[in-house]
């Protein structure tokens, strides 16, 4: 924040808006939605010294989580662990509205565990909701936003269905499933972005108008049962891990908040949980639980399949493979006897609960059959229905690296509006899109984060350079570098780049500065020290050797560091062996294709090469280089008509 | 890629009594010191080498010795490419190069793409404008060619075989991924024992292709062409011609080749195996006649023919016939003796290319060789021929793939952890994937999806 304060160069302007005939304070950045991305995105503008406008169709759904109510697992705990150490909210809001924490793969090496929490729904959304409300320069508003208005190819600001016009030198989208949202509950079709909530249904237009091409995706939740017509005893009971792994790098500000005041001669309590959070709340974990469905409920869906409109052709949005319904799950996979479900809390202080791995879109009285079918859930009540919700999304082809659309400047788009799903997907764009137009506003150079260097490059920089057919959603093996972008050391990745942007308080940045410091001197302390013939680093390579086998050092080392010690050194050889890789294309990542080049002049290039090059325009020789398609003939190509043109 | 060390034979393949295989890049040297031994005084390893010296020595790949070559260092920035280079001067011929390009790149090199020497050479500022502008046409018609390269690939036997090959991995590394992204699910891994079957299946096939590749199965097959003619017009004359060196035995008598012989001759930079076949004549002598026999089970096998004839004599009735017989067949019309006077006036009524040699002076020789390798390229031959020249990209991911997943082998016998499994899989993957053309991720996650319900 210092660093960024240094560097506010806009002041609040005024601006007069004809149309209206009212004076009226010109935003640095508007941000239109308020779920995961854009709650992010404002936060970071904001927080950057920005005048931020949030506008969101309904305050009392900020950050809602229209789905399941968890956040992490596999990749997407590795973003909330990046968004956390770039200064953002989502790692510290899980924290505080967590009632179930584990990490995943536990059994596995450190590079692919996972942090992954169920979360009360409503202390989540509150959460968030209170710190938009306090952060300083951010005003929250209600009001949907029909159009995005532009001159000459460069976004102004936005108008809402009251006819309000707010201007902005930069605009946010962060649609979500509202943009047309379409909902299905077996052939019965609602309008909406979500169950209770009207849809966008004029900003579409606005957008193609402006020259985004739209497409539709589809996803969809399962039902919500009520909680005591289940009979748990049939059911396999879920444990959080203790102690607690919080996703946080910060957590100590959260214990921080309420040390003991009271008996000054007592030595300070420090309380098992952060306070006022959940788990304080309930006084501790909360477990899910594990069923399955029956052979009967095979039998519905099969008798029933007509009925669902996605079989029926209704449907004509692209669902993801990897959350799919459970019509498809039974039809695709009919020699699976049972499929495994769910069953997690919706929050401490409802009855809700959310059976995970049965979403569907059939009718009303098809999903009842299909809940009593499931084992423990013979006299289960629902109380909301599952539904399939289509929407609009944007081609992500048509955005920079740096989420900005290619055919209007100082716009940009982030979360589901890309065509992404998830909560911490949206998120880390978010983060991004609020870090870039920040960044645009005081006339500095966009922030793109590598392959290399986290998670969200990865998915932005597939988003833009590949699109996406269905719901994107992040998986490790997306990563190439997997090994390097591990959850434990996601600060020492990013923390620098959040601090530099502005984002990252210096408080948090002297806390990781330290950590580093303690890592680096405690490898030192490692190679240095013999034990015997060999090395302390040497004996901590055997595989059998943990960190606290060894012989330690007089001021002993927190366990964080000695975690992120034992990995780098059991790493060691694999994490060389990525790093060689890294080196290997940072030299085509370092060579800029600028906005110029003109590909129908480069001779010799094929001509699908050619057709998608003129589409996704790469910034970088290392981008094209991932087009599929584009083949090391066509980048030589592309290398020599640069250097010829450009000169040296 | 930029930055790694790249090495490749860039002499044509075979062509004249020397070949140079190249190595450029940051660990050109380190390369070449890998594989290289001096032998004498005067000769040093390349890493001890001064810039612009000369060193003599024995090539060794796997501990055998490969050829005598001789070896010239050139430090950065002072070579073509601008970065360290070594240029190994080897015995010409296609199979001393490959096996000394073998020994580079087992020491370490990748194989180069076309044209990467060159457009090293012009990014590193070596080459000016007009120079660029002519090395873009030249990678232009060599994208040109490998594109029909890799669509006769696609088809190709060798390519099938790798593609498959690489689904078995993907599909391998489709059970250690699920494993990984999806812990929740109820997956039943598979056990390691199951992966390690399907993980040595796949080292053992690529060990399969590359001896099958290692024996130089493919490059003896190359084009074949079968020499016919009446008796004693120079048939086997023109054999030990285009191959150099004497092969048959020749005489004025005529019959004198009886069996077939086969031979494998350097054209234009194509191995072409040519077969000398006893003279077409209607014979009392039983061997003769089942040479004859022979002959003409040659030709139909040949993919065209060289049919001689002697220009210092007049056509025979014999000669029509058989120009007659093979007149629907790819051919080259060879008029040999052309040191002694023409006494064959009129040009044979057919569009067949004709070249005038002399197998005794070896004028037009060099003029066949053009027609031989038209006529190799005019045609559907062509298969045959770019499955040879790429081999030895085949060759090189193959070594790469296999390494990866022996790697992988090891890491999951001893349970190192599966991730890093993971990493080798994913390397031998990649190296597949480079000759197939397919991406990584796009097709592990159909994989996934099409195995496991996942739908947390």
């Amino acid at each position: 924040m210092e660093c960024g304060s240094l560097l506010v160069v806009a002041g609040v302007m005024l601006w007069y808006d004809r149309a209206v005939g009212q004076e009226q304070k010109q935003y640095d950045v508007i941000v239109v939605g308020g779920g995961h991305a854009g709650v992010e995105a404002a936060l970071a503008a904001a927080r950057m010294g920005m005048e931020t406008l949030l506008v969101t169709m309904n305050l009392d759904t900020i950050c809602q989580m229209s789905c399941n109510p968890a956040i992490g697992g596999l990749a997407k705990g590795h973003l909330v662990r990046e968004i956390d150490a770039l200064g953002g909210e989502m790692g510290l809001a899980t924290d505080l509205s967590g009632l179930q924490f584990r990490v995943l793969n536990r059994k596995k090496g450190p590079a692919v565990w996972a942090p992954r929490a169920q979360c009360d729904k409503k202390a989540y959304q509150f959460q968030m909701k209170k710190v938009c409300e306090r952060q300083e320069r951010l005003t929250c508003a209600q009001g949907e936003v029909v159009a995005v208005t532009t001159e000459a190819g460069r976004v102004t600001g936005i108008e809402t269905a009251l006819g309000v016009r707010f201007a902005g030198r930069t605009v946010i989208l962060t649609t979500g499933t509202f943009l047309r949202g379409l909902l299905h509950f077996g052939m019965t079709r609602i309008e909406g972005g979500r169950a209770g909530e009207a849809s966008a249904a004029k900003l579409s237009e606005s957008l193609k108008a402006i020259g985004l091409t739209l497409g539709r995706l589809k996803t969809g939740t399962p039902p919500r049962l009520l909680r005591r017509t289940i009979d748990f005893s049939k059911t396999e009971r879920q444990d959080g891990d203790e102690p607690v792994p919080y996703f946080s790098h910060w957590t100590d500000e959260l214990f921080h908040v309420e040390q003991e005041e009271s008996g000054n001669d007592t030595p300070k309590r420090v309380s098992a949980y952060p306070p006022n959070s959940v788990l304080a709340q309930a006084g501790g974990q909360v477990p899910c639980h594990i069923t399955y469905t029956t052979s009967k409920t095979a039998d519905i869906v099969r008798a029933n399949l007509h009925k669902s409109p996605l079989y029926a052709g209704v449907i004509k949005g692209v669902g993801p493979r990897y959350c799919p319904s459970i019509e498809d799950k039974i039809v695709r996979f009919a020699d699976k006897q049972r499929h495994q479900l769910f069953l997690e809390p919706e929050g401490i202080n409802t009855e809700e609960i959310y059976i995970n791995g049965l979403s569907t879109s059939m009718p009303y009285e098809v999903q009842v059959a299909l809940v009593q079918s499931v084992v423990g859930c013979e006299n289960a009540e629902i109380m909301r229905p599952a539904y399939a919700v289509e929407y609009d999304y944007a081609d992500p082809t048509q955005l920079t690296p740096w989420l900005e659309t290619k055919v209007c400047s100082n716009l940009f788009l982030a979360g589901q509006i890309n065509g992404t799903s998830g909560y911490e997907e949206a998120a880390g764009q978010g983060i991004m899109a609020g870090i870039n137009a920040a960044l645009r506003v005081k006339g500095l150079p966009p922030l793109v984060l590598g392959r290399d260097q986290a998670y969200m490059g990865v998915l932005i920089d597939d988003l833009v350079t590949k699109g996406t057919s269905e719901p994107y959603r992040m998986f490790t093996s997306r990563a190439e570098y997997r090994l390097l972008l591990r959850q434990d050391n996601a600060d020492l990745r990013l923390c620098r780049v959040g601090y530099e942007v502005g984002l990252l308080p210096k408080r948090r940045y002297e806390k990781f500065l330290a950590k580093e410091a303690a890592i680096n001197a405690e490898l030192e302390r490692l190679r240095s020290t013999k034990d015997g013939s060999l090395t302390l680093e040497q004996v901590l390579k055997r595989p059998d050797v943990r960190h606290a086998d060894l012989p330690q050092p007089e001021t002993p080392v927190p366990e964080d560091v000695a975690t992120e010690v034992e990995v780098i050194v059991k790493y060691a050889g694999y994490i060389e062996r990525q790093q060689a890789e890294v080196e290997r294309m940072r030299q085509m990542e370092g060579m800029v294709i600028p906005d110029w080049v003109d590909y129908d002049a480069i001779l010799g290039l094929k001509t699908e090469s050619r057709q998608k090059l003129k589409r996704i325009r790469p910034q970088t020789l290392g981008q094209a280089s991932r087009i599929s398609g584009v083949s090391p003939s066509d980048l030589g190509m592309i290398m020599i008509w640069l250097k010829a043109r450009g000169g040296k | 890629m930029l930055g790694d060390t790249i090495a490749a034979i860039s002499t044509p393949l075979g062509e004249g009594g020397l070949a140079v295989v190249r190595i450029s890049g940051p660990q050109a040297l380190a390369v070449a010191d890998r594989c290289f031994e001096p032998i004498g005084k005067a000769s040093t390893i390349p890493s001890r080498a001064h810039s612009h010296t000369v060193h003599f020595g024995r090539v060794v790949l796997n501990d055998r010795v490969v050829d005598q070559v001789l070896l010239a260092v050139f430090r950065a920035p002072r070579s073509f490419t601008c970065e360290d280079t070594v240029e190994i001067s080897c015995h010409g011929g296609p199979l001393p190069a490959k096996l000394v390009l073998d020994a580079v790149l087992a020491a370490g090199a990748r194989l180069a793409e076309p044209g990467e020497f060159t457009r090293r050479a012009f990014v590193n500022g070596r080459l000016d404008l007009a120079q660029a502008e002519a090395v873009a046409d030249i990678i232009h018609s060599k994208t040109e060619l490998a594109l029909a390269v890799a669509n006769e690939q696609l088809a190709g036997r060798l390519s099938r075989r790798i593609d498959q090959l690489r689904n078995d991995l993907v599909n391998a590394m489709s059970h250690i991924e699920a494993h990984i992204d999806f812990p929740d699910e109820d997956i039943a891994p598979e056990t390691r024992e199951e992966l390690l079957v399907r993980i040595g299946r796949a080292i053992e096939s690529m060990r399969d292709l590359l001896r099958t590749a290692a024996e130089g199965k493919v490059l003896r097959h190359g084009v074949r062409a079968a020499i016919i003619g009446r008796p004693n017009v120079g048939k086997s004359s023109l054999l030990n011609r285009l191959l150099g060196h004497d092969r048959a035995i020749i005489s004025p008598v005529p019959g004198t080749t009886r069996d077939t012989i086969t031979e494998t001759a350097n054209i234009r930079g194509l191995p072409v195996t040519l077969i000398d076949t006893a003279g077409l004549r209607q014979t009392a002598d039983s061997i003769e006649s089942e040479g004859v026999q022979r002959s003409r089970a040659a030709a139909s096998s040949a993919d065209f023919i060289l049919q001689v004839l002697d220009s210092s004599q007049p056509l025979t009735p014999e000669d029509e016939l058989y120009l007659a017989e093979f007149a629907d067949r790819k051919r080259v019309l060879v008029f040999n003796k052309s040191d002694l006077p023409a006494q064959l006036k009129t040009a044979p009524p057919t569009s067949a290319p004709c070249v005038c040699v002399s197998c005794l002076t070896g004028e037009g020789i060099e003029q066949l060789k053009d027609a031989i390798k038209d006529v190799i390229w005019a045609g559907s031959n062509s298969a045959a021929v770019t499955e040879i020249m790429i081999n030895s990209r085949h060759e090189s991911a193959l070594k790469r793939a296999i390494e990866a997943a022996s790697n992988a082998a090891e890491s999951l016998r001893h349970d190192i952890g599966i991730e890093l499994t993971a990493m080798d899989l994913r390397i031998a993957i990649d190296a597949l994937g480079e000759v197939v053309g397919k991406n990584f991720t796009d097709d592990l996650l159909d994989a996934i999806f099409s195995q496991f319900c996942i739908g947390k």
